[in-house]
């Protein structure tokens, strides 16, 4: 059958169109919609927001901390900032956002008209509203937000250190932002398993659907453990249980057992989605096919699978078991396989194409470059008697940086510029593009290269203020974030620009070859709400 | 044409934003209240009833749209996919409070602490039995429902409801023995990992109540059927699942 040909099969949602039920236009097309499409784009305004506001608490703090003694924020305020920073960029930026790319593009590339649970998709993205907006009205309470650091740690976080509201929402928003997780993590994984186009084999799919799969595994298996812990930290502050007390017979190493065993796995959720993206834009900048398609899988599975035993790299200083130490040492450094093997064919898939140096392109080579620097500390982090000399430390903080920053969000600016002209229809100016790219690259390296030298030199981290021979690593880096702000400014104003009179885009701006050419670039740029008039055919 | 062209057009719904937003009053009242505010529990109360209502409109345009729509037998397969994969993460909640359990334990000196209570096996054990048993009456149900036997559907789910409720009985009558004795949650980390534990898994043999009782209405209106009978299956599930989940409380809390 040739693609195209007229196959009866029936869409994810209900045939019949019942009356009051038919498309709206105006506002409320959007809150009610269920279309994944509009979903998708609703994510990525929301994610942007959000990025937005912990982006401007990063400035704010490398103001405070250019220069030793600087008076910018009061200590208690630079702590609340320095928390809801990492909080938001996790929860409410670089997740969310890989989820809102994810929705539009997924179930486009797999050909099928939308996710498997439209209504479902479009409750997992409302609950993020209210979940950010508890943490952002935190800031604005008697007591001020959480103060306790994205981690959280009791006891810190008790009530006779924390006594206002400001960590109750702070779990309460966590806990609405991971029911939203769960609920589109079921959605996610049901859609590839079951809406595939037919001929869409597993092993046909795109990498980015692959990634996709695995990260909304991780998410349904690890989420939960999070919102329990969450739990027991709320009845601990509210009803008196004894969880994370010691005077109760409790433990707070519990919860950085149960925090950690979430949080590490999601570092993957964070970045293997960005790892899809970039498995499709080296091919389709190079014209060549992706170098070892299998094994990117299986590499992408065993990252996921290996990232469930490694969570106590994150205690060495915490007192666990030596034995247990030399266990999630090793099995840390065991990452670095598959993850080697993804480098490699990322080069192998690039070495020797016709190279375009687009503006995706650009941020995909700048995500090899400085994922390999976060991948190279990430081991030395994994042996013990490094970590535990640079604990807490602002080595820990460039590290995390490289992977989240020079990871993560080169990846999502890699897939934004991608498929911008897909989502919008169009084409935005590929000079400011790349100013963007190189402010970014340079900004990035500016901020955080420094503070390996800071963290060796035991500047300690999450305080507001430092000695003064710390200044000049500071003063650098402060120079960094400034460079980093011009260019985040230059992509918002870029991007703007080509929503509100940007170029019409074509269904293939990109000119992909016939071999990388995903099912999303041969529909109209934005696609029609159904997708495709009839469902496609892979063979 | 015309109508073909909009027949794939997605369906809008303005139930989703509401059950969300009303999700988002819950910490509102609930922090407020905690901190002092009185008219908190007011609002708790209010967006518990909001996600209620918006969720069960939305169950009503499910029955409408999706279980007995054209794409019915294509959508059972996506549903019980779904089921599956939202009881395994039901499952790793448990297994967080499990976590807990065995941890404080496995640190703990003596366990149970001293001055703590040793609990009387009868009531969790008669317990024990009446879940199991109602696990076994559902499941003659699954088998009526496949036979079309309406009559036997309906005495299979009522029997289950009846069992359900006395297990709930029975647990409200220990909990009520045990804080006789001055035992509860507050009662360091032996207390609160038994409440917990026990009572996270009370509220879900409440979740399976109500679930049933749902199911139970549409049996009554005759929109389950031999053919299409996902919400009895996923009620069923859901009820096995909060079984097992018991027999596990029941080692690991009780016999152990
Ligand atoms: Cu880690």
């Amino acid at each position: 059958m040739e693609a195209g040909t007229v196959v009866a099969r029936p869409g994810p949602y209900a045939e019949a169109v019942h009356p009051g039920t038919t498309p709206r236009t105006g506002i409320l097309k959007w809150l009610l919609t269920s279309d994944h499409k509009l979903i998708g784009t609703m994510y990525i305004w929301l994610a942007f927001f959000f990025f937005a506001i912990a982006g401007a608490f990063a400035m704010v703090m490398r103001t405070q901390l250019a220069a030793p003694g600087l008076h910018v924020l009061r200590p208690e305020v630079y702590n609340q900032i320095m928390s809801l920073h990492g909080t938001f960029m996790v929860f409410f930026f670089t997740i969310p956002i890989m989820a809102g790319i994810a929705n539009y593009v997924v179930p486009i590339q797999i050909g099928a008209r939308d996710m498997a649970f439209p209504r479902l998709n479009a409750v997992s993205f409302w609950l993020l509203v209210p979940a950010g907006s508890l943490m952002l009205a935190s800031l604005f309470l008697q007591g001020g937000a959480a103060a306790a650091g994205w981690t959280s740690y009791p006891p810190l976080t008790n009530r006779q250190y924390s006594p206002g509201p400001g960590v109750d929402l702070w779990i309460l928003g966590l806990h609405l932002a991971g029911a939203s997780s769960i609920l589109g993590g079921i959605n996610f994984v049901v859609t590839i398993l079951n809406l595939r186009a037919p001929g869409m084999k597993m092993f046909k799919m795109p990498m980015f659907c692959w990634t996709v799969l695995v990260t909304q595994t991780i998410i349904l298996i690890a989420t939960p453990i999070l919102a329990g812990a969450l739990t027991m930290a709320l009845t601990d502050r509210m009803f008196g249980t004894g969880f994370f007390q010691a005077v109760a017979g409790g433990d707070p190493v519990l919860w950085q057992h149960l925090f950690w065993f979430y949080s590490h796995p999601a570092v993957y959720i964070m970045v293997l989605p960005g790892m899809g993206m970039i498995s499709q834009i080296l091919p389709a900048f190079s014209g060549k096919h992706l170098f070892g398609y299998k094994g990117m899988v299986l590499a992408t599975a065993g990252i996921g699978f290996i990232g469930f035993l490694v969570w106590g790299h994150h205690m060495f200083a915490t007192g666990i078991d030596y034995r247990l130490r030399q266990f999630f040492s090793f099995a840390s450094m065991v990452i670095a396989v598959p993850t080697g093997i993804k480098i490699w064919s990322w080069l192998a898939t690039i070495w020797g194409g016709s190279l375009r140096f687009r503006t995706p392109m650009l941020f995909a080579l700048g995500f090899i470059a400085l994922f390999i620097i976060g991948g190279i500390t990430g081991i030395w982090l994994a042996l013990v008697p490094f970590d535990v000399q640079v604990h807490d430390t602002y080595f820990v903080v460039a590290h995390l940086h490289y992977v989240l920053f020079g990871g993560s969000l080169m990846a999502i600016m890699a897939g934004i510029y991608y498929w911008l002209p897909k989502i919008s229809g169009k084409l935005y100016n590929e000079f400011w593009g790349k100013v963007h790219f190189w402010l970014t690259f340079i900004g990035m390296n500016l901020t955080f290269m420094p503070m390996h030298m800071m963290g060796m030199l035991g500047m300690p981290r999450r305080i507001y203020t430092y000695r003064p021979e710390f200044a000049i690593w500071n003063h650098i880096a402060s120079a960094g974030a400034a460079v980093l702000g011009v260019g985040m400014t230059i992509f918002a104003l870029n991007m703007l620009l080509s929503l509100w009179r940007g170029r019409r885009a074509p269904a293939d701006p990109w000119n992909h070859s016939d071999e990388t050419r995903t099912l999303e670039w041969t529909v109209s740029s934005p696609p029609p709400a159904e997708n495709f008039h009839t469902i496609p055919v892979i063979r | 044409m015309e109508a073909a062209a909009h027949s794939h057009e997605p369906v809008p719904s303005r139930w989703p934003i509401i059950t969300a937003f009303g999700a988002g009053l819950i910490p509102v009242g609930l922090v407020s209240s905690a901190h002092g505010w009185k008219q908190g529990l007011g609002v708790l109360l209010l967006g518990l009833a909001i996600t209620v209502y918006g969720a069960s409109r939305w169950w009503a345009e499910l029955l409408r749209d999706r279980f007995f729509g054209r794409d019915a037998v294509d959508a059972e397969k996506r549903l019980r996919t779904a089921m599956a994969l939202f009881i395994a993460s039901e499952a790793a909640i448990f297994a967080s409070f499990f976590a807990a359990l065995i941890y404080a334990r496995y640190h703990a000196p003596a366990w149970p602490p001293a001055g703590m209570p040793h609990f009387e096996l009868l009531v969790p054990a008669v317990n024990t039995f009446i879940l199991l048993f109602s696990s076994v009456t559902l499941h003659l149900g699954h088998s009526a429902l496949e036979r079309d036997r309406r009559d036997g559907v309906i005495a299979s789910i009522l029997m289950t409801i009846s069992l359900g409720a006395i297990f709930l009985c029975g647990q409200a009558y220990e909990y009520g023995f045990l804080n006789g004795s001055a035992f509860n949650i507050k009662s360091g980390i032996f207390g609160t990992t038994f409440f917990m534990l026990t009572g996270f898994h009370g509220l879900h043999v409440l979740l399976g109540l109500i679930f049933l009782n749902v199911v139970y209405g549409a049996v009554l209106r005759g929109q389950i059927t031999p053919q299409q009978h996902f919400p009895f299956r996923a009620a069923s599930w859901y009820w096995h699942f909060v079984d097992v989940v018991w027999l596990f409380v029941f080692t690991i809390v009780y016999i152990l």
